[in-house]
């Protein structure tokens, strides 16, 4: 007994010891400054760090950028989630086809976007959408009218919502092919035999088999949504783009802290992301829950 | 009987569809590179090679030392790789097969702290970094990416269906705790450990935020930086065939080599976060 109690002390140890240099990193970089960004946010930041009670939020609620940054991020996210879920849905269910040759080959295909700089995929993308590039080449040669694509408020939007499709498409592919994997084939064998076709297989087995994941997805989207920072700001000088169709949370973040240099007023705008976070994704979480009663 | 016929061409024809365009952007950074403003803006769909891919790439040289460039990249990339990757494999490892006071709390501050938007963070980050002389150092922007939770969490998983039995046939034979882990738990976990590296190599080679508040110095920048400066630059117009020199020799090599990698290890993670 005393021997045994002495050996898992010297596990203990041992476990301790290869913890620990996680362990220090995690709680300098990751611990210590989200405790900080919350006494940021109630204090004024300079030199010192002083505690101003409620003002950075007041601030922030009188700011029209700080609404519009929100109004931008959700419009983005109402258009580019539900396409993005129903595109990665039909080719998850299409590639989950055993019969079809060359699975992993169009998977991989399919996930590089996912490991792609977002930064290069803007800029690629940026080139595409030049009043005279590939785009608008396309569009005149079926005898459309050029698109302004990147000065008109409304084409902005819809280009960083194509680019957010084309980015994360493959992810949720491979995402939902990987909760397709865990249905048994039982459950479609026995359907086949009681007469269901494969629209009703889908919407009757898939889809309420899917809904775990579905949800992890959407509410990832969403949490990476609201800090989306890259793109507007490739695309758009500043970020801004035409009348502010393209100042994400991100960029009004971005803004606010380094170049305003106010961490304060930073700090207070980042927590109102994780409380709206936080919000939609018990919102998604109550909304999947009762179809799931259903 | 007809139908049998006409769907698997549906099927293919719509995944083709989707190969092209997620493969289109790829293959048009390699094809632009060659080409020049007039070209690349023209007024017909040109899908030719051209002739001026060394032009492009003296440019960028010339203009942004785009050598140098790729030596800082590379250098943040490895270095925070390998610390990053063995560390968190350590941290993975623990969580996964010990038991010991403490371990739930920091399992569930690990899971918590992913909730927290990368912003909040970076902020104070940022300020202890400045406070302690790390902006503009490679160190900097190194490293706040050190302690993934996304690999930690992955090693966890992986790591979990590592057998127990080994580690106490090894117990019996004397072996300690270290020693197991780095002569038999390594090499079992050898292509898991990879997969995660994988990851981490992709998010440091991509990184943008944080070098892009870390670093000042324009001989310290790495390629998404430059990238940033060629696209928001307002004083000489964008030559986009140097833009796309740079696209097609630092996003295609490495895309291309997470391919091969990626097929020979057939796994990216994800299958096991979900799991």
């Amino acid at each position: 007994m005393n021997k045994r109690r002495k050996k898992i002390t010297n596990f203990s140890k041992a476990a301790y010891s290869m913890m620990l240099p996680f362990l220090i990193f995690f709680i300098i970089t990751i611990l210590i400054p989200t405790i900080m960004s919350l006494w940021f946010s109630f204090s004024q930041v300079s030199d010192s760090i002083d505690f101003v009670g409620l003002s950075n939020f007041k601030a922030i609620f009188k700011d029209p950028l700080f609404f519009k940054s929100y109004y931008n991020v959700f419009i983005f996210m109402f258009f580019s989630i539900p396409i993005t879920v129903l595109l990665a849905l039909i080719f998850a269910v299409l590639l989950n086809k055993p019969t079809i040759k060359g699975r992993g080959f169009f998977r991989t295909v399919y996930y590089l976007p996912a490991v792609t700089s977002i930064v290069a995929v803007s800029s690629v993308f940026l080139t595409f959408y030049n009043p005279t590039g590939l785009f608008n080449a396309v569009v005149t040669a079926f005898g459309g009218q050029p698109i302004p694509w990147l000065t008109d408020p409304f084409w902005a939007r819809v280009s960083i919502i194509i680019i957010s499709i084309w980015l994360n498409v493959g992810y949720y592919t491979v995402l939902f092919l990987a909760g397709l994997q865990n249905i048994s084939g039982e459950i479609y064998e026995s359907a086949d035999i009681d007469g269901a076709n494969s629209f009703q297989q889908f919407f009757k087995i898939t889809i309420p088999m899917l809904k775990p994941v579905i949800l992890m997805g959407m509410i990832l989207s969403t949490i990476n949504g609201l800090g989306a920072f890259e793109v507007p700001n490739i695309l758009f000088k500043n970020g801004f783009g035409p009348e502010s169709s393209a100042v994400t949370v991100g960029v009004n973040l971005y803004k606010t802290s380094f170049e305003m240099v106010d961490f304060g007023k930073a700090s207070a705008i980042s927590w109102t992301m994780v409380i709206v976070a936080a919000i939609l994704s018990v919102i998604q979480f109550i909304i999947g829950g009762k179809d799931n009663e259903a | 009987m007809k139908r049998k016929i006409f769907r698997p061409t549906i099927i293919y024809l719509v995944l083709i569809v989707g190969l092209v365009v997620f493969a289109l952007p790829y293959v048009y950074m390699i094809i632009a590179a060659t080409q020049n403003n007039a070209t690349i803006l023209g007024e017909k769909i040109n899908f030719t090679p051209g002739p001026y891919f060394m032009k492009n790439l003296k440019e960028i040289q010339e203009k942004y030392n785009y050598v140098k460039v790729l030596w800082n990249s590379a250098f943040i990339t490895i270095v925070g790789t390998i610390l990053s990757t063995f560390i968190t494999t350590l941290a993975g490892y623990v969580m996964a097969k010990y038991r010991f006071k403490g371990s739930n709390l920091i399992f569930n501050l690990v899971m918590i702290s992913r909730m927290v938007p990368g912003f909040a963070v970076l902020i104070p980050t940022f300020y202890i970094l400045s406070k302690v002389g790390l902006t503009n150092t490679y160190a900097g922007v190194i490293i706040p990416g050190l302690a993934s939770t996304t690999s930690v969490f992955m090693m966890r998983q992986y790591a979990q269906k590592f057998p127990t039995e080994l580690m106490e046939a090894a117990r019996i034979d004397g072996a300690g705790e270290w020693t197991i882990f780095l002569k038999i738990a390594m090499p079992v976990l050898t292509p898991s450990i990879i997969t995660t590296a994988l990851l981490t190599f992709m998010g440091y080679w991509n990184s943008y935020l944080m070098p892009l508040v870390i670093l000042s110095d324009s001989s310290k920048f790495t390629i998404p930086l430059v990238i940033q400066n060629m696209t928001q630059n307002s004083y000489d117009p964008l030559n986009y065939g140097a833009l796309m020199a740079i696209l097609a020799t630092s996003v295609v090599p490495v895309v291309l080599i997470y391919m091969w990698l990626q097929t020979k290890f057939k796994s990216n993670g994800i299958d096991s976060a979900i799991k």
